[in-house]
């Protein structure tokens, strides 16, 4: 079973929920971090600590750190045989994106506009353009006993997050003979656009984490009607749940979502997310109800398939 | 005229709070909400929507079904996991495409078209402190960054015409194209960082940006009494780097609450917290 955890509103605790719901499962579960831009959910395992790009460099990451495994995520570029080429501009006026521009006889190439699609080198007439790898980004993958974590760390300055993203998710694992592999848990990128879109399509069950303020239901209202597009089942977490009025509550109720869980605004847990330590290291109690909030999504998501 | 973005890397920090109370301090100011993806300073500050437009954005294959072999040519040279076969014909995920248009370049039968897609909303209101430009981007649509430079350049135009001081930009999260369109071009890019493991990860990622770009950098460090270590190191992170510190918050219920009741902190009470806000306008127009 795959679910994601998505929220409109980026900082209402969805990464405390998909950590938490990780730690707290008893069976292996895989953890995917797809908010490449900005990915956290290593930073609440405990991990060894990050070393610095330095010693990254020298390759010397998996020795030291030991659970830390990271690999170029790379797109291909053109590049082109100045010998070949005859500046006949085809590539220019094909790409989309002003990757490539004619100068006099001369092609230029502009890595960074490059989305990396191709179609310079198909509509090349002189197979004058071959393509190289450029890396935009890692796929870091690390453990700790009970989670596997996989997550993207799009380099800063690129622009190209959902490629990165489905590039995570291809390494959804499956147990052996087609049987359904272990939990999945998606950790998506907020807002409503394109990369939360990538990240949390084609789950069977979509957590959104919100804030009993009017931001959060602002945006709540936004990540559903994105979700009911996508003909997601979906359930909800309010955190921050005393503060405020019960407007969330209130909206989940005539749009008949299912409330997973509420947290309430606590300084303790505020104290304990700010030193990067998951919830459920601060309250025994907590684990007990994302296990109990893990087996209602089984349900729903198995009344849902009785139900097709 | 100065243009400041105020931003954070993760969600949550209190970029909007912060961004609400700079706008009502800020005299004769212009507002750009960038954050195109789950806006919000509209509901802190109540603009009066004077003008609606409509937002194009990237391209998106379209298929002719009854042109379609079912070959699965696309299907192959598409990059971006856009195109499937189902039932013996090709179909397009419309998230997924990137518009690079080489499925219409690859097929046989021409079966490839490309639309514009219909992406969001930009609007130009009135707000009490002062003329706004916000949008919204459709549920998921791509090209934020574009859209993001629609309500730049709009609220600068907005801002020369009518002889404003200031354009304060209240920026999306992230690191990506959003956010470097957000920045581009500005005087100051103003960040609110809060005192956590995750908050000091993403801030630094958005230091590196702002400063490959040459961009000055300011520091607001909110929620600065939840880890009073962890904001000793931001502190002396930002003196090291040479980033100009610019106050804190304390971590309190009080602001929770301000944004309940939505109510711009600075001008809507006066206390130690609107104090502080008051101060950290006071070094931006400083600098």
């Amino acid at each position: 079973m795959t679910i994601s955890v998505a929220s409109g509103k980026g900082g209402t605790g969805k990464t405390t929920v998909a950590v938490g719901l990780a730690l707290a499962l008893e069976q292996q579960v895989q953890l995917l971090d797809c908010d490449v831009e900005e990915p956290n959910s290593h930073l609440f395992l405990q991990l060894e600590p990050e070393l610095s790009a330095e010693q990254d460099s020298k390759g010397q990451s998996e020795a030291k750190a030991g659970v830390r495994s990271s690999e170029d995520f790379s797109i291909l570029v053109p590049r082109i045989d100045q010998d070949k080429c005859t500046a006949c501009g085809l590539c220019s006026a094909f790409c989309e994106y002003g990757a490539l521009a004619r100068l006099k006889d001369k092609l230029l190439v502009f890595d960074n506009l490059c989305h990396g699609c191709g179609g310079c080198k198909i509509v090349c007439p002189e197979g004058a353009i071959t393509e190289a790898p450029r890396p935009i980004g890692k796929l870091v993958s690390a453990a700790v006993p009970g989670v596997d974590l996989l997550y993207g760390d799009l380099n800063s300055g690129e622009v190209l997050a959902p490629p990165l993203i489905r590039a995570v998710k291809r390494h959804i694992g499956a147990a052996p003979g087609g049987t359904e592999g272990p939990p999945v848990i998606i950790d998506s990128p907020p807002g409503t656009t394109c990369p939360m879109v990538t990240a949390v399509k084609d789950s069977d069950f979509s957590i959104l984490v919100t804030e009993n303020t009017p931001f959060g239901l602002h945006d709540l209202e936004l990540a559903v009607e994105v979700l009911n597009d996508l003909e997601m089942p979906m359930g909800v977490v309010i955190n921050r749940s005393d503060i405020g009025r019960s407007d969330v509550e209130e909206f989940c109720r005539k749009k008949n979502l299912p409330v997973l869980m509420r947290i309430p605004y606590s300084r303790e847990i505020a104290e304990f997310y700010a030193r990067g330590e998951s919830i459920v290291a601060a309250d025994p109690g907590i684990r007990r109800r994302f296990q109990e909030m893990y087996s209602r999504i089984e349900e729903l998501v198995a009344e849902r398939r009785g139900a097709q | 005229m100065k243009q400041i973005v105020i931003l954070s890397g993760k969600g949550g920090t209190g970029k909007t709070f912060v961004s609400a109370s700079l706008a009502c301090l800020a005299e004769n100011a212009v507002f750009a909400d960038c954050d195109v993806d789950a806006a919000n300073l509209h509901l802190l500050l109540a603009p009066e929507v004077k003008e609606t437009h409509e937002f194009k954005g990237g391209r998106v294959a379209e298929l002719n079904e009854s042109a379609c072999t079912g070959c699965g040519i696309c299907v192959e040279h598409c990059r971006f996991d856009a195109l499937s076969m189902k039932d013996g014909l090709a179909v397009v995920d419309s998230v997924a495409c990137e518009g690079c248009g080489v499925c219409g370049l690859v097929c046989p039968t021409e079966a490839f078209s490309f639309r514009t897609s219909d992406a969001g909303r930009w609007f130009k209101s009135d707000t009490k402190f002062g003329p706004m430009l916000h949008a919204q981007l459709f549920a998921g649509e791509e090209n934020s960054g574009k859209l993001v430079q629609k309500v730049r350049s709009n609220a600068r135009s907005t801002g020369e015409q009518q002889g404003r001081d200031w354009v304060v930009i209240d920026g999306p999260p992230g690191t990506g194209c959003a956010v470097m369109s957000a920045m581009t071009g500005v005087d100051m890019v103003v960040l609110v960082t809060e005192p956590t493991t995750a908050g000091v990860h993403d801030v630094k990622r958005v230091i590196n940006v702002a400063m490959h770009f040459g961009i000055p950098v300011g520091m607001v460090i909110n929620k600065s009494t939840i880890n009073p270590q962890v904001a000793e190191e931001l502190r002396s992170f930002a003196e090291e780097k040479k980033i100009r510190y610019l106050g804190e918050v304390p971590y309190d219920k009080r602001i929770v609450d301000s944004v309940a009741d939505l109510k711009p902190y600075a001008c809507s009470f006066d206390d130690d917290i609107s104090d502080r806000l008051k101060s950290v306008w006071e070094k931006i127009t400083e600098v």
